[in-house]
Formats: C-alpha cells, sequence, structure tokens
C-alpha cells in the first residue's frame, strides 16, 4: 500500500521535470525527455493501481473476517449471560447491536481505514516534496493547516454524542418494533392501530432525526475544511507567482508544487470527512463492546467441585433472594429433600416457585444462605456439573429447529439412535414419531408446527429421560391437552420421576397428594411444610388452598 | 372449523373447553373479526359483524388473549391501553382482576415500570394485569382465553366471584383448561378438532358428553401420578 501511493506520488514530480523539459519555448523542447518523463509517469501510476487494487480487495477480505469474528464474541458472549439480562432488555435493541452496529463498523473498517493510512502517506510524501521544491512557499501551510485541525476538532466534540444518540435511538425503535409485532392481535381488538402508529411515529421520528443531526453536523466538516484547503491554494497561488517573478522558482517547480499541494490538502479533506464517520463507528463500536463487557455470569469459584453422579439430596438453608436487592422475593428458606423424594411446590402465583426453581438451577445466586447438593454448597461447584445434575420438564415445551432426533438427544452428547427411541418409548411417544412422514429424521420448526402440545410434552419428557439425570424440575403443566394424551403424560412422568430427587411446581392435586413432602410457598417464604394429610390437619393455607380447589369438585 | 352453532344473551357466560388445536382461540377471532367467516355468520345484537364497523365493533370487547402482550410502560398506561379511561376505573378493573394487592405490594403502585413484554412480573401476575386491562373498558362482552391458567385455584375462585358480582349484565366467554374455571358457566360448549362436540351445562355434560366427563374426572385427581 505504501509503494502504490508512493508510485501515484512520483507523477507531480515527473510531471513537473517534463513540464521544464518543454519550457525552453517552441523548437527547443527536449522531446525525448518528455516522453521518457511521460512514459515513466504512466508506467508509476499503472503500478499503483495495480497495488491499489490488490490493497483493497485484501483489506475487503480483512474486514470480513474481522466482522464475523466479532459477530461471533458477541453471539458467544450472549450465550454466557445470565438469564437475568434477557429479562431486562429489548430483544429488538440486542438484534440492532448484532447486525446494524456491527455494520456500521464494517462500513468504517473497509473505507475509511484504508484512507486514513493512505492519506497520511499522501500528506508526508506530498509535505516533503513541497519542501524539497520550496521551503518558503510551503509556509503558507502553516496558517491553513493549524486552522483546519482546531476546526475539525471542535466539530467532532460538538457532533460525538450525536452519533451515540443515532445508535441509540435506532436500538430503541427496534426494541418498540418487536414488542408490537408479538403484540398484533391485541391492538387491533382493543383499536389501538392509531395509538401505536403514533407511537411508533414517534420513535421513528427520533431515530431519523438523531440520524439526520449526526449526519448534518458530520457532513459539515467536509465543506468547512474544503474552504480553508481552497483559500490556501490561492495564497500559493499567489505567493508562488510573485517568486516565480523574482525568477526563484521555475514554472515546472510552481506546477509541481500546486499539484502536491492539491494531492496535500485533498487527504487533510477527506480525513476531516473520515473523522465525522468514524464517530459513528465509534459510537456503533461502544454499544457493541458494552454488550460484550456486560458481566457474565460470575465465574465458577476457583478448584470448583465437579458434579458427577449426585445422589440427590438437596437442602436449602437461610437462603433469602430478590431480583433486585430493595425487594427480596424470598426470604430466610430452610427446607430439605432426601434422596430419592418427591416434592410439589404449591402456592399463589408470585409467591416465588419459579425463583426456587432459578435458585436450586444456579441461573440466580442467593444473596445470602447456602443451597447444598449432596452435602456440599452448590456455590463451591461449577455450574455447568450442577445444571446437568438435573433435567428439566417446563410448562412451555422448548423445542428449536432441527430433527426429532437432535431435539431428543439435545442436552447429552453421543446418544445413540437406540438409547433414543427407547426414551421415546418411555414416554409413550415413539409411535407418534414414527407416523412423521420421516421419522425420527423429521425437521420441526420452532413453533413445533403439526406437533399438538401434548405431543410436545411427552417429546421434553423424552428428552429428560435421555439426560438420566438424578434430579428432576417439573413445572407440571395444566390440562392443555386432550384426555388420552393427559393420561400419557402423567404415566411418563411417573416412570421420570422413579428413583429420583424430583421437585415438582404443582397443579394437580393428584400429584400434590402423593408427594413425599409439600412445600407451601406464600410471600418468599415456606409457611407449610409436610405431606398432605398433616397439611389438611394443620388447617393452614394448604388446607385453604386445597378447599378452594376441591369445593369446585365437590 | 366446521358447523358451529351458539347463542348468548346477554349476562350469560359461555365456557369453551377442548384440547389444543380443537379451534377454541379460532372461535374468538371469529368474533371479533380478526378472521371473517367462510360460510355462516356471527351476530351481535341480531346484527351482522360483518356490517359494523371494526373499531364500533372491537370497543364493545374486552378480551385477554392466550399469551397477551405486554410493554415497557407503567402499569397504570398498560392497563389504560391508549384509551382515554379515568383513574378510578383503571383502580377498579384493577381490584375486580385481583391485581390490587400485588400493585400496591409495589413501590411505584400503578406508576410501576415494566420491562419489555413485562418480564418483571410473574406469570400470574401478568395475566391479572391483562385481566384488568379488559376490564377496564367496562366491555359489554368479556373474552378470556386461557387467562387465568397461570393463577392458583384460590386466585382463579376469587377472580369469578368478583366476575359473578360486578360484571353480571357482562356477555362473558371464556376459555379454560381447567374444567374447574368454567364449570359455573351458563353454558359449556366442549371443542374438538373444530367441531362441538358437547353444548350444555355442566351437568348436562357430565351425562352426555364421556370426553368431559374424562376430562373432569382426570384433573379432580383420580388418577394417581406418583
Amino acid at each position: 500500500m505504501v509503494a502504490s501511493n508512493l508510485f501515484s506520488l512520483v507523477g507531480p514530480l515527473l510531471s513537473g521535470l517534463a513540464i521544464d523539459a518543454i519550457q525552453p519555448g517552441a523548437g527547443s523542447v527536449v522531446f525525448e525527455q518528455v516522453t521518457f518523463y511521460v512514459s515513466l509517469m504512466i508506467v508509476f501510476f499503472i503500478l499503483s493501481a495495480l497495488l491499489e487494487y490488490t490493497m483493497q480487495s485484501l483489506m475487503t477480505r480483512l474486514t470480513q473476517k474481522t466482522v464475523h469474528r466479532m459477530r461471533k464474541d458477541v453471539f458467544n458472549r450472549m450465550s454466557e449471560l445470565p438469564v437475568g439480562y434477557f429479562d431486562q432488555h429489548q430483544i429488538g435493541d440486542i438484534i440492532s447491536r448484532v447486525t446494524y452496529d456491527i455494520d456500521t463498523i464494517n462500513q468504517s473498517l473497509s473505507n475509511d481505514f484504508i484512507q486514513v493510512l493512505t492519506s497520511a502517506i499522501t500528506i508526508s510524501v506530498s509535505l516533503t516534496m513541497m519542501l524539497l521544491i520550496s521551503p518558503l512557499l510551503t509556509l503558507v501551510f502553516c496558517i491553513t493547516i493549524p486552522a483546519s485541525i482546531m476546526l475539525t476538532k471542535y466539530m467532532v466534540s460538538r457532533f460525538r454524542p450525536l452519533f451515540s444518540l443515532r445508535s441509540e435511538k435506532l436500538g430503541e425503535m427496534n426494541g418498540f418494533v418487536e414488542e408490537m409485532i408479538s403484540g398484533q392481535q391485541t391492538i387491533k381488538a382493543y383499536n389501538q392501530e392509531v395509538n401505536m402508529i403514533n407511537r411508533f411515529d414517534k420513535k421513528n421520528s427520533e431515530a431519523v432525526s438523531a440520524y439526520y443531526n449526526a449526519d448534518y453536523y458530520g457532513s459539515m466538516v467536509g465543506p468547512s475544511i474544503n474552504f480553508i484547503n481552497n483559500l490556501s491554494l490561492s495564497l500559493v497561488s499567489v505567493v508562488g507567482a510573485l517568486l516565480f517573478l523574482t525568477n526563484m522558482l521555475t514554472l515546472g517547480a510552481i506546477s509541481s508544487f500546486v499539484l502536491y499541494s492539491r494531492r496535500f490538502s485533498g487527504p487533510i479533506n477527506e480525513l476531516a470527512n473520515i473523522i465525522s464517520e468514524l464517530q459513528s463507528a465509534f459510537a456503533a463500536a461502544e454499544r457493541v463492546f458494552l454488550l460484550m463487557d456486560e458481566p457474565k455470569e460470575a465465574a465458577d469459584v476457583s478448584s470448583a467441585h465437579v458434579y458427577a453422579d449426585v445422589r440427590g439430596e438437596v437442602s436449602m438453608t437461610n437462603v433469602s433472594f430478590g431480583y433486585s436487592p430493595d425487594k427480596m422475593t424470598i426470604r430466610d428458606l430452610d427446607f430439605e429433600a432426601p434422596e430419592g423424594n418427591v416434592i410439589a411446590i404449591v402456592g399463589p402465583t408470585g409467591a416465588g416457585k419459579t425463583t426456587l426453581v432459578n435458585l436450586l438451577m444456579r441461573f440466580y445466586d442467593p444473596n445470602e444462605g447456602e443451597i447444598e447438593l449432596d452435602g456440599l454448597n452448590t456455590a463451591e461447584a461449577t455450574r455447568a456439573s450442577l445444571r446437568s445434575s438435573y433435567a428439566m420438564v417446563l410448562q412451555d415445551a422448548w423445542l428449536f429447529s432441527g430433527t426429532v432426533f437432535e431435539n431428543l438427544a439435545y442436552g447429552k452428547a453421543g446418544v445413540t439412535q437406540k438409547e433414543v427411541e427407547a426414551a421415546a418409548r418411555a414416554a409413550q411417544v415413539h409411535r407418534f414419531i414414527m407416523t412423521l412422514p420421516e421419522g425420527y429424521d423429521t425437521f420441526i420448526d420452532e413453533e413445533g408446527l403439526n406437533i399438538s402440545q401434548g405431543q410436545k410434552q411427552l417429546l421434553t419428557i423424552a428428552r429428560a429421560m435421555i439426560l438420566d439425570a438424578n434430579l428432576l424440575i417439573l413445572d407440571e403443566a395444566t390440562s392443555n391437552v386432550d384426555t388420552q394424551t393427559e393420561m400419557k403424560t402423567q404415566q411418563a412422568m411417573k416412570k421420570l420421576m422413579a428413583d429420583k430427587t424430583a421437585f415438582v411446581i404443582a397443579h394437580r392435586l393428584s400429584t400434590i397428594r402423593n408427594a413425599d413432602s409439600i412445600l407451601v410457598v406464600n410471600d418468599g417464604q415456606i409457611v407449610e411444610q409436610g405431606s398432605h394429610d398433616e397439611l389438611i390437619l394443620e388447617k393452614g393455607m394448604y388446607a385453604d388452598l386445597y378447599y378452594a380447589q376441591f369445593e369446585n369438585y365437590a | 372449523m366446521e358447523n358451529i352453532d351458539f347463542s348468548l344473551k346477554k349476562g350469560e357466560t359461555l365456557g369453551i373447553i377442548g384440547a389444543t388445536g380443537a379451534g377454541k382461540t379460532t372461535l374468538i377471532r371469529l368474533l371479533l373479526r380478526l378472521y371473517d367467516t367462510d360460510r355462516g355468520s356471527v351476530r351481535l345484537d341480531g346484527v351482522n359483524v360483518d356490517s359494523m364497523a371494526m373499531e364500533d365493533l372491537h370497543r364493545r370487547f374486552g378480551v385477554v388473549f392466550q399469551k397477551d402482550f405486554l410493554y415497557a410502560d407503567t402499569l397504570e398506561e398498560n392497563i389504560a391501553f391508549g384509551r382515554k379511561l379515568s383513574r378510578a376505573s383503571v383502580y377498579e378493573a384493577s381490584e375486580h382482576a385481583q391485581a390490587e394487592s400485588f400493585i400496591a405490594s409495589l413501590t411505584d403502585g400503578m406508576n410501576h415500570r415494566l420491562t419489555p413484554k413485562g418480564t418483571n412480573l410473574s406469570g400470574g401476575q401478568k395475566q391479572r394485569v391483562l385481566l384488568s386491562r379488559a376490564l377496564a373498558g367496562k366491555p359489554e362482552i368479556l373474552i378470556l382465553d386461557d387467562s387465568s391458567s397461570a393463577l392458583d385455584y384460590k386466585t382463579d375462585a376469587e377472580l369469578r366471584k368478583a366476575l359473578f358480582e360486578s360484571y353480571a349484565e357482562t356477555t362473558t366467554v371464556m376459555i379454560a383448561q381447567r374444567v374447574s374455571s368454567i364449570q359455573h358457566a351458563d353454558a359449556i360448549m366442549m371443542l374438538e378438532e373444530g367441531k362441538i362436540i358437547g353444548y350444555g351445562t355442566h351437568e348436562e355434560l357430565m351425562k352426555s358428553c364421556p370426553k368431559y366427563h374424562d376430562m373432569y374426572k382426570n384433573q379432580s385427581g383420580g388418577d394417581q401420578i406418583a
């Protein structure tokens, strides 16, 4: 690249020499010299063009690699973030960072980076040449350059925040769109189309005006600097003319000088433009790096214990936890779950049932107290080994785009077709899978098209069976399945729970009645603990809840 | 959906039950004209919904959809939802929807800001805010699509009591997963694969519709699973 630039910078020197060879006047033009200098010029220009082309394509490849790497890093980081991050940020805004912001950086890298380098070389070479030709004439720039620098600096400081605002507003708008798409049906049913369009308009206008402001001030730099450059050119002409008249410079030298000074001021002009473009890249990079610097889940403690073959004895001692420090969801919680027990968790909504699960799996860590598994504080074990000791079946059966086999084998490496089939049989979903067009190789999409809620649940039960973990967390689904599937689900769950320590967020009375122990959670505390019969006798909250339901069936 | 026939009088409650994919949600979409029927007609006070302005039609309804949405704004704004409702009616609705106690426990109360999609609320809290939204417009017709599934039995029962007492004039269509949520309805419709396989009161269906009977037995805990 340096060479490419240098080659093209030899041009003015040669053209000056050529002009001097012409200068003696008609008849005495030294044609050989002129031809020589001109062909040399052409050769240098061709070389320079070739090198520039190579440089450009190298750079494109380089920036694509960088962008690829950046997206990868951002995506990887997302999987390391705690669950809480996604509870608190708009998905649309996160997507905007991965797409728009990284793209902005990419553009700036591929265009501006080369330009900055070539400009720097052009400026220094031109300056050297100008000094060689005429130090006196170069003095002109001692006035105009500092003026350009100061002006650029001042302007950048003014519009830098505008570019940050631009990225931020765009992210906000994307977040809003994402929210509204999910609420389409509701918006229609409540006649809120106009209201939401107005809200969007506001977001859109904000984004546009942020964009406009940033670009408006950004684009003012170029012309301002250009004006100063032109000013310097006129000064050069005036001073140059004086020098020529006093015979201090040849016409060729002046011509070379003017060409160099154009070369010189061109990049300065461009640099000023680039600086404004770089601002948008910086603003975008800031957002991307903010996401990258988001604290990951706290690292596991050094020499953390790795759980393997757990027995499944769980206890919580004095556990307190709140999603925000000022509001505790769980206070001073104590309980013990001996190996192989079924623990039913019941209580009103918002009492902290889901939070309990989040703590067991260490999606969140308690603010106070200890959670032990097999007599070992879980905080002193690796999260990965803790989590893989559990199998989870949640209400919202989660399937991803992939084959049935992939969906079932998910979570355990190196599972054979045989194991998967055995689990599917145990979960009573094998026959259903065989009715699919390609059996276990049938591709299902995220939404699990053509697969009923009940079948989805059976699939996730089969998935949990394959994991063969000694600890289970079941969020018992309310019966949004037909009776037949419901029976199957119950049988499959029964099989799944055999010999395992199971925590069941229970809705079904039969589950609760047959649990070894029932935890009645209210307001973040276990208000009652015991078997069904014991709790009925206590005539407390459990008895209330029980009868509230029982009344309906009486 | 095929050959669906039913009629409701003002103030009556219809419960709809059936497995996922039976057509429950489709039915309410037809009521709201989010889709048009291919054959047959939907009438409100004897007027075909096709001939009503969409806005007038929707204004008469209060709806909670399955997996309905909340957005990043205050609780009050989420309940009022752009309609020019008085503060009093927002508070009153939240009381009936059993949301008052948890809202009161928040430091900012009604001004509590939700995160996008209301992720800072639990499933049950979300449903109660959505119910408040539906009730706040004092609708003639209330449509609840599986909107109490995350409520425990006790809150669910209290909600039904509040609806019964304070919205006696409101015609209600309630889709539920649990028989207990709808068994006191004036009429219950059981759907399967887009067709009505049972229609009547709880007592009638227990006798006439074996699938309804099974579902009831199953849910009331006749089967032991653990």
